[in-house]
């Protein structure tokens, strides 16, 4: 793949790759370095991508593995309380660049509660809309258990925007 | 009414995840409505959220993104300068080049076979001398030592199997691994690599032993890989990156 190929069918998948991390890492700096970084890992293997059926679905596999690699090692360095709090006092809102009502930040508050296999299938079916199929090679996860990880997923948000709601109104 | 209770089954339907991407888009507009039925109100944000979501936009431009590939490839590899010039003097520039390819290969070929060959013989003793040491970071700097990596022998490879499979200590072994996987396809390594692969028991070896396999572009390490997600005892994570393997290499 050269360089016209690489600007034309991977670049325009940063927004994607992006709001993956952002899912995933919850802050805005992290997201970004590791979008730069999957970037450079695709570059540098673009003599190959010609040969995957889909680059795509290469994309969004190398920026998971990213993403749980840095998840990872934020535990080992016992990173992620750090981070939790700054979230909570609002010092890093992922989203910080949306204008949202109040309803709904009580929303993404729930879900950024969830697991982290959980936020990834929320934002790859639901915000992405990609097909079961494509799921399923990006994640590796079979399909059927991407079904069950969907179903928990949603009703564990519900469940905690609920929470939320009620917690706000006392 | 009868539109309340056919979005009411669609809920019902997208929270044990069955719906179809068409319903999921139609459950989408429907909840954008203003005036939603009172009882469903509470699902609107959840609903909602992933079309707040989807405009989320990063920052970094395509020139910014690019940078970071420049300066990522730059540390690589030096920096190709074009030169404008003649055919003619293209065509002193290949044959000159030509015959100092060809010199520099006959001088190399007479110098550089004794010297590796002895350079790996030496390399071997003192692996295998360092390789009967008790302490494992003695052990590890061992196997992190192999230089020949293109070019290693016979007896090399096994030394190296061995390690893998016998080695007690966990870091000793995946050093081994990692070792195999830089020597490219070498005849018994697969072999090697998938023996191990099941006989290993400790996740970060088994993960790395994966790694190798996707990295050696191995098809047939397929069915060693299936084998591996089969099995209960091993750990989710391990058998996750087994079902990212296979996808890699199917795909190769």
């Amino acid at each position: 793949m050269e360089l016209q190929e690489f600007k034309t069918k991977v670049l325009p998948l940063k927004d994607r790759l992006y709001r993956i991390a952002l899912a995933m890492l919850k802050s805005v700096e992290e997201a970004e370095d590791t979008l730069q970084d999957v970037m450079v890992r695709l570059w540098d293997k673009r003599a190959q991508l010609g040969e995957y059926r889909s680059v795509e679905a290469l994309a969004v596999t190398v920026c998971k593995n990213r993403c749980i690699d840095k998840l990872k090692s934020k535990k080992h360095k016992h990173h992620e309380d750090v981070q939790t709090l700054e979230v909570e006092s609002g010092l890093s809102n992922p989203y910080r660049s949306l204008e949202l009502g109040e309803s709904m930040k009580l929303m993404l508050k729930a879900f950024d509660t969830l697991p982290d296999q959980q936020r990834l299938l929320v934002i790859l079916r639901d915000v992405e809309g990609y097909s079961y199929e494509e799921i399923s090679m990006q994640t590796g996860l079979q399909i059927n258990n991407i079904r069950v990880g969907l179903s928990r997923a949603r009703k564990a948000a519900r469940e905690a925007y609920l929470k939320e709601t009620e917690y706000e109104r006392q | 009414m009868n539109a309340n209770k056919e979005i009411e089954q669609l809920i019902e339907k997208y929270f044990s995840g069955e719906t179809s991407l068409e319903e999921e888009k139609q459950l989408q507009v429907f909840f954008q409505r203003e005036d939603l039925p009172a009882e469903l109100e509470s699902y609107r944000q959840q609903i909602l959220m992933a079309a707040e979501l989807r405009k989320v936009r990063t920052e970094l431009n395509d020139d910014d993104l690019f940078a970071k590939i420049e300066e990522a490839s730059e540390a690589k590899e030096p920096k190709v300068v074009e030169l404008k010039t003649s055919w003619q003097t293209w065509g002193l520039r290949v044959a000159a080049a030509i015959a100092l390819v060809l010199v520099g290969f006959w001088v190399g070929e007479r110098f550089s076979q004794n010297t590796e060959v002895s350079e790996i013989k030496e390399e071997l003793a003192l692996l295998k001398q360092q390789l009967s040491s008790n302490s494992a970071s003695g052990r590890l700097q061992a196997v992190s030592q192999i230089k020949h990596a293109e070019r290693p022998d016979e007896e090399m490879l096994i030394t190296l199997f061995a390690v893998m499979k016998n080695d007690p200590n966990m870091h000793v072994r995946i050093k081994a691994v990692e070792a195999l996987a830089k020597m490219g396809k070498q005849p018994g390594s697969v072999q090697a690599l998938t023996g191990a692969l099941l006989e290993e028991n400790e996740p970060a070896a088994q993960i790395a032993i994966i790694e190798a396999l996707v990295a050696l572009q191995e098809k047939s390490a397929i069915e060693s890989l299936e084998k591996l997600t089969e099995q209960d005892q091993v750990l989710k994570e391990v058998r996750d990156e087994a079902y990212i393997g296979i996808f890699k290499l199917k795909d190769m």
